[in-house]
This record gives structure tokens, sequence and C-alpha cells, in this order.
């Protein structure tokens, strides 16, 4: 789990220009929107498309899938479990 | 939290003006509301002030006319916007039938309709909704994104006026992340998604641009979701001609201007200034727009 949380992190980095950021200065529980990391929904969007291009996961509905937004460790259980 | 931008999603106008309006449409056709209008033009200029001065600052100072042509020009201004709403009421209660709708380029429109998923770019100059009409000519499944901001009491009227929308609505304030997914979604399944290039709603997400010789601000949410989509982006504009005619300008995006955001507002703002350049009194951003 922990290497692939560091692939989730170095791929939010490189998809979202998140300049002078490390792996390490992301918060593995920190909220990713709004407070924590910041990001907003059209960043939300270049989450979706790391999911569905580098993991094959396609999410069509947040109604079930809204926490898997919620931190870094959250999108890293998701992907370990709907990955193909 | 989203620091608030330039525009608040809403539009001028009350439910009584809205209504009155409806009423001699529905009762009376097209001429009357017409001749209504040359009287409510005035009562306009001068008591809404905001709207007033944004005309003014757009003719005098970003199209650079003289002072007396300035305020003949802000009249001709408000009078093309009122032909605008009422034309847009008409067209939604399926009066559509007592306009013309020709093509700038007939063969490029339905070259572009071919295409699968891909963004369409739009601005308030002329009436972009009644570029549905057409897109449903080609068979175009469209989806547009809107900011449903709008008052309560004239959104209840302007409603009770549409027939079938043209389009698939994708309301972003409602829920922002599964508007991602639709617009996603949409893109994938080859259908294409319309947004405003030219107004934005939150100041963290806009990106400073010159343009018409000025400062302004753009929405970078269009931009940024086509990039990130890579898929092509049409800028297309419905604009009114004389004699009820709307005319469909549409031009496909350069592909090298798709690298980055940059660049790809470029190229909407030379698309935009050349349509103004040809329909000045159609640019219908009645708020403080340069600041």
């Amino acid at each position: 789990m922990e290497a692939l949380i560091e692939e989730i992190k170095q791929n939010l980095i490189e998809a979202l220009n998140l300049e002078d950021i490390t792996p390490a200065d992301i918060d593995t529980d920190a909220p990713l929107f709004g407070e924590g990391l910041g990001l907003d929904s059209i960043d939300a969007l270049e989450i979706i498309l790391i999911l569905e291009r580098n993991y094959g996961i396609k999410i069509e509905n947040t109604a079930a899938t809204r926490p898997v937004f919620k931190s870094v460790r959250s999108l890293a259980e998701y992907v370990a479990k709907n990955r193909k | 939290m989203p620091k608030r931008g330039n525009w608040d999603g809403k539009s001028r106008g009350g439910r009584t003006g809205y209504s009155i309006f409806v009423w001699l449409l529905r009762h009376c056709g097209l001429t009357p509301a017409y001749v209504l209008l040359l009287f409510v033009v005035p009562y306009f200029v001068i008591f809404a002030p905001k709207g007033t001065k944004a005309s003014w600052d757009y003719n005098r100072h970003r199209r650079g006319l003289g002072f007396f042509r300035s305020i003949w020009e802000v009249l001709a201004h408000f009078h093309a916007f009122g032909k605008n709403i009422i034309d847009r009421l008409a067209i939604n209660a399926g009066l559509g039938d007592r306009f013309e709708f020709i093509y700038d380029d007939r063969e490029k429109a339905s070259e572009l309709a071919r295409l699968k998923g891909a963004m369409l770019l739009s601005a308030h100059v002329g009436c972009w909704e009644i570029g549905g009409h057409f897109f449903q000519a080609d068979d175009m499944t469209v989806n547009v994104v809107v900011f449903d901001n709008e008052h309560k009491d004239v959104k209840e009227v302007v409603d009770g006026v549409k027939s079938e929308l043209p389009y698939k609505p994708i309301n972003v304030l409602a829920d922002p992340l599964q508007a991602m997914l639709d617009i996603r979604k949409a893109l994938a399944d080859g259908e294409f998604v319309c947004m405003n290039g030219e107004r934005y709603i939150d100041e963290n997400s806009s990106i400073g641009k010159e343009f018409m010789g000025a400062a302004c601000k753009l929405p970078s949410g269009p931009y940024r979701i086509a990039i990130k989509c890579r898929v092509p982006v049409i800028f297309f504009y419905a604009v009114r001609e004389k004699g009820r005619k709307y005319r469909l300008i549409i031009e496909e995006a350069p592909a090298e201007s798709r690298k980055d955001v940059a660049s790809l507002t470029d190229a909407f703002l030379a698309s935009l200034t050349a349509v103004l350049a040809k329909y000045p009194r159609q640019w219908f951003n009645f708020y403080d727009y340069w600041k």
C-alpha cells in the first residue's frame, strides 16, 4: 500500500503541475480539496483521468464514490481494490 | 472557499418585465414586443446605472468611440440586448419558425459536427443558446455547463415558456465533482460539451488576459478541461443580423493552441475580437468586465 500511495502522490504532482512539492510534502490523510492540498473541481477531473488512464478505473457517479476523493489514502485504497 | 468573481451567475431583469414580454409574445406576436422594447430601453439606460456604465465603458473606451457616438451606441447596445432576450423567449416558446437561421460556412459546420467528443466554447455575444437549434440540424448531442444562479422568480417565468431543450444541462454549482464526471463521460461518449469562455465566477479559477486593450479575466476551467481531456475545441457564436436572421459562426481552435491554457485563451480572444469587430453591439456583458 505504501508504494501505491507514493505512486499516486507522484502522479498527482505531475498531472497537476504542483511545483515545488515532493511526495513527502503531501499528507496522506489530508483532504485533497479545500484545505489540505487545496485542489479544485477541475483538478478532480485530472484525478478521474489518472484513475482511468493509469489504473483502468472508470467512475461515472459520485453518489457511491465521493469518499474516494477524500485523501490520497482513500484514493490508494480504492485503486488497490478496483485496478484492472 | 471560492473567491467571488466578476459575474454572479445571475442575469438582469425582473419577474414582471419578463412576464409582460411573455404575455405579449403569446397573444400578440413578436412585433408588439419589439415596439414595447423601444420604450423599455431608455428606462433601463436610466435605472440600470451599472449596466449603463458597463456599456459606456465598452463603447467609449474599449471600442474607442467619440462622446456623442458612444451615447447613441449605449442606447443601441441596450436595444440589441433587449431584442436578444425577446428572441430567446420567442424561440423557447416555439416561435422559432419566425426566424431564419443561416450558416457562415455550412460545410465547415457539418465537418465539425462529425467530430467525436469536442468542447464548444462560446461567449455572451449574440445568442449562444440559439446555437442549439443549429446543432440539432446536425444531430449533435450537446451538453451545456450551466451556473444556475438565476433569480428564482425570473427562472420560473423563463422556464414556463421553455419547450424541449435542444441540449442537456450540466449544473456545475449543484455538484462540481459530479459535473466533472458528466463532462468526462459526455466527451468520452463522443458528445459535445458547451461552455462559456469569457465569464468567470470563481476568482481563484480565473486567468488574467488583455482583451480590447485592457486587462480582463477569463475562466480557466473550460480551457483546462479541454486540454486535460485532449479534445478538439470549437469556437461558436450565433449572432443576430437584420431581418430576424441568426448566423452561426463556427471555427475550430488551431491544434497548436491546445497545448496550454495561455495559448488556447489567446486563440479564443482572437476569435472573439474578430466577431466583435463585425458585430460590436452584440457584446452582452453588462457589468464591470474590465476591472
